[in-house]
């Protein structure tokens, strides 16, 4: 089971976020300072780190961080 | 040996701002410079067709090398957007440019990796057939596909030509190449009913994983390193695209160049209009130029100065 804080860390070393300090994982990826482009390159490198595939459908369902790690931990 | 030999571009004058689109599709300036790159977009004229932004390509290609025109033995138009399905492009372009009627000419059906493809294929045409010089064009104005309303596509593509002149006596030798396909996935860029579509996250998936493993083999299969290579030239998709790739490769941003700003992402045209300035800046001598798109397909190749 994957926790917030490891996926935050991921997103972090990204260098998406302007301020980390302020990530909450509730709030949408745009009110994290996350946009459109920079989720393609969140969502890839969490299909890369966990070898999941999140499908295009899906993908556009999932607006926020904590969405997201429901995704994974269903996958993995 | 042959080689590119001169380059030739051509911009339409024509612009669309992408400033006007800011509130249709609730973005602001510094993501259309910082992460896409493009201001305004090269637009041509609603009268002017593929034909004839080639065609002005081909001209002052001309105008600056007019005795190669009687030696021209093979023209090759990079293009999916032809003026019509019948006749190929470059059967129209060989005669309003005046060409030998011993000239060959042929069409090659690629996107933003056909630049690389389109040079390899006709180098390779004209030593299979002891011919000597060749031009390479290319010219695909989305404008003609694109729908306005749609955010993943209008705000990128600009329109423009380009004209390669590949001899005997070249300023770049380019290869070895390397190629490839992912045929399943031709639905993540595509053209239906006369119109563009685009799923951007599956596009940038593809280049983002795609390119830096073809750069790897490429440098491997020309025995160089990074370090080695003086400035890397990918298909400008976006600025996000570009700067994602150097990232992933672990490239100096001052060796990979980048410059859509004024034109937008001019498909088959963006690898040769920012090809034609390094020609004459004296810091480079060793490029690799990277193209990947429709397809999915890409293509990547190692240029050299002469002399």
């Amino acid at each position: 089971m994957v926790q917030i804080k490891t996926l935050a860390d991921l997103i972090a070393g990204l260098d998406v976020v302007p301020d980390m300090s302020r990530f909450d994982s509730d709030k949408t990826f745009r009110d994290n300072g996350i946009d459109s482009l920079d989720v393609m390159t969140v969502f890839l490198a969490v299909e890369e780190n966990y070898g999941i595939k999140i499908s295009e459908d899906e993908s556009l369902r999932i607006n926020s961080p904590a969405q997201l790690l429901s995704a994974i931990n269903a996958r993995i | 040996m042959l080689g590119i030999e001169k380059i030739a571009v051509h911009v339409p004058p024509g612009r669309a701002s992408n400033l006007t689109l800011r509130e249709t599709f609730d973005i602001d300036e510094s993501f259309l410079t910082e992460k896409i790159g493009v201001l305004e977009r090269a637009l041509k004229a609603p009268d002017v067709d593929t034909s004839d932004l080639a065609l002005a390509a081909l001209h002052k290609l001309f105008e600056e090398q007019e005795r190669s025109r009687p030696d021209i033995d093979a023209l090759v138009v990079v293009t999916q957007n032809p003026d019509t399905n019948m006749p190929h492009v470059s059967a129209l372009l060989q005669a309003r440019a005046e060409l030998p009627s011993a000239c060959a000419a042929f069409d090659i059906s690629l996107g933003c990796s056909g630049y690389v493809y389109g040079i390899c294929v006709l180098q390779a045409f004209l030593v299979a057939n002891g011919l000597s010089r060749g031009v390479l064009v290319t010219c695909d104005p989305y404008s003609k596909i694109i729908d306005p309303n749609d955010k993943s596509t209008v705000l990128l593509f600009g329109d423009a030509a380009t004209a390669t002149l590949i001899g005997p006596d070249p300023v770049l030798t380019c290869g070895p190449f390397t190629f490839g396909t992912q045929g399943d996935l031709t639905g993540a860029l595509s053209c239906t009913n006369g119109v563009l579509h685009m799923n951007g996250r599956e596009v940038f998936n593809f280049a983002a994983t795609v390119v830096p493993r073809d750069i790897a083999a490429l440098l491997d299969r020309a025995h160089l390193n990074k370090e080695d290579v003086d400035c890397f030239i990918f298909h400008q998709g976006s600025r996000y695209i570009v700067e994602t790739l150097a990232k992933r490769i672990g490239l100096a941003k001052d060796k990979v160049r980048m410059d859509i700003l004024r034109t937008g992402n001019t498909v088959s045209s963006s690898i040769p209009l920012l090809l034609q300035k390094e020609i004459n800046n004296p810091s480079v001598r060793t490029m690799v130029l990277s193209g990947f798109g429709v397809g999915l397909s890409w293509s990547s190749c190692v240029c050299k100065k002469v002399g």
